[in-house]
């Protein structure tokens, strides 16, 4: 075995012990949450259509198949959904915006300072309250999307946005195949996801936080995530 | 007619008129209330309070007949994508989502080191990442799990010039994860670039969604 094979199986191996389940975005990430209607898919955030905006969208329940499993997807009443925006650097929440489902609108909350920051949350009903119907999940639905106060809101099933080829990736995992085609397979395409998006002026937001970003050092920043929390 | 004569004769039509306004007990119907609207500074019509709720806009601190009261516990988060998936041990990874990200780095960057330097073992000895890194420096910044959203210019998770602005539908995300484990100091490792016998390992070759995103809000395209 000459050095080049050495280092293509060592890397082989390697990616065969410590990451059997390198699987996609976020999507069914750790026991606890693998199905469950907490799993989050993938969270994205970027400047809108509108440059003065700012987009928060974040995805639940991935690999729906197209037909009755994405038509009857649900978003759950007890799952709170809460995009985090630090607006200083600090890695602590400054701003919430929270979604949650009752009956068939998804209902908004913020963006709002927090009554406690972490692990633990109630619904900020002191904060404003924006709400939009969920949109079906026929193929091809139209989004359905209210407005109010320069944001707009969705909630309902979309195309999962992710793209992997993870049946390759699978392959070499299990040493079937050595690496990656140049011309790689979508495993993700065809299936559903289930939507939360927010867009809203980013003065809504506060002016960043510049440094926090080594390559970006001049660009005012804000550092977000996005959680999943289950009613008690 | 004079102001005087004026005031007596509006007052004669009005004491008039109310002589045929009787209401009895039993014909409420008759009864004549201002008309409510949503400006007017006291609760009426079907608001549930001042110029709030039923035909108005919701009240902000009570929506009526809703329950969003109780404790919600924290399951799952995100940041950057497929951090605690690639970057911390399978067994670990429940931690990994109930950990604030203040408290990741000492909680998790020796984890993902181990298993970045066990994925790619001459990390550092081959001259670390192509942002510069070695591998203590780039699991401290990944063990920083929060997604970077410029509130400026370009949003971009990486475009090939700017770097960690935000997280676009469309950014190759996974790629920019394989560049940074396997690419080298100049992102081409030809260890892993498929370059004759040697594996492709810094692209899964799959660089767009297969459903085009929309230009405007939500974005995210139709469900198949």
């Amino acid at each position: 075995m000459n050095k080049k094979s050495i280092v293509t199986t060592a890397a082989i191996t390697c990616l065969l012990v410590v990451t059997p389940f390198l699987i996609s975005g976020d999507h069914l990430d750790a026991p606890a949450v693998t199905g469950t209607t907490s799993d989050l898919t993938g969270f994205y955030a970027f400047e809108g259509e509108n440059p003065n905006n700012i987009v928060l969208i974040a995805n639940l329940q991935g690999f729906l198949p197209p037909g009755a499993a994405t038509e009857n997807a649900a978003f759950d009443e007890d799952v709170l959904i809460e995009f985090n925006i630090d607006t200083t650097g600090n890695l602590s929440e400054d701003l919430v915006i929270q979604a949650v489902k009752r009956g068939d609108t998804m209902y908004f909350f913020g963006p709002t300072v927090p009554a406690s920051t972490g692990l633990q949350s109630e619904i900020a009903t002191f904060a404003p309250m924006n709400k939009v119907l969920i949109s079906e999940g026929t193929a091809d639905a139209e989004a359905i999307v209210s407005e109010n106060d320069g944001m707009k809101f969705f909630a309902g099933p979309r195309d999962d946005p992710f793209f992997f080829d993870l049946n390759r990736f699978n392959s070499i995992v299990n040493g079937e195949v050595s690496g990656f085609n140049a011309e790689g397979e979508d495993t993700f395409a065809g299936n559903n996801v289930l939507t939360i998006a927010v867009e809203l002026p980013k003065a809504m937001l506060g002016a960043g936080s510049v440094g926090t970003n080594p390559f970006e050092p001049n660009t005012p920043i804000y550092s977000m995530w996005v959680e999943s929390k289950r009613k008690q | 007619m004079n102001t005087m004569k004026k005031i007596l004769y509006i007052s004669f039509i009005v004491l008039t008129t109310m002589l045929f306004i009787q209401c009895s007990e039993d014909d409420n119907d008759n009864i004549i209330e201002p008309v409510a609207t949503c400006d007017d500074g006291i609760q009426n019509g079907d608001e549930t309070g001042i110029d709030c709720g039923g035909s108005c806009v919701s009240c902000p601190d009570e929506p009526v007949g809703i329950d969003f009261s109780g404790t919600y516990i924290q399951e799952d988060q995100v940041g950057r994508p497929a951090i605690s998936r690639v970057f911390v041990t399978p067994g670990l990874s429940d931690d990994y989502n109930v950990t604030i990200p203040s408290e990741m780095t000492s909680a998790f960057q020796g984890d993902m080191m181990a298993n970045l330097m066990v994925l790619n073992p001459d990390y550092d000895a081959n001259g670390g990442n192509g942002l510069g890194q070695d591998a203590e420096t780039f699991t401290t910044l990944l063990s920083r799990d929060v997604l970077w959203v410029a509130q400026t210019g370009i949003s971009t998770f990486y475009d090939g010039n700017t770097i960690f602005t935000g997280r676009k539908l469309g950014d190759d995300v996974m790629d920019f994860h394989l560049l940074l484990i396997f690419g080298g100091p100049d992102f081409e490792n030809p260890l892993f670039d498929g370059s004759g016998e040697n594996p492709l390992l810094i692209s899964d070759g799959v660089n767009a969604n297969d459903k085009p995103f929309l230009t405007s809000f939500p974005y995210v395209a139709s469900p198949f």
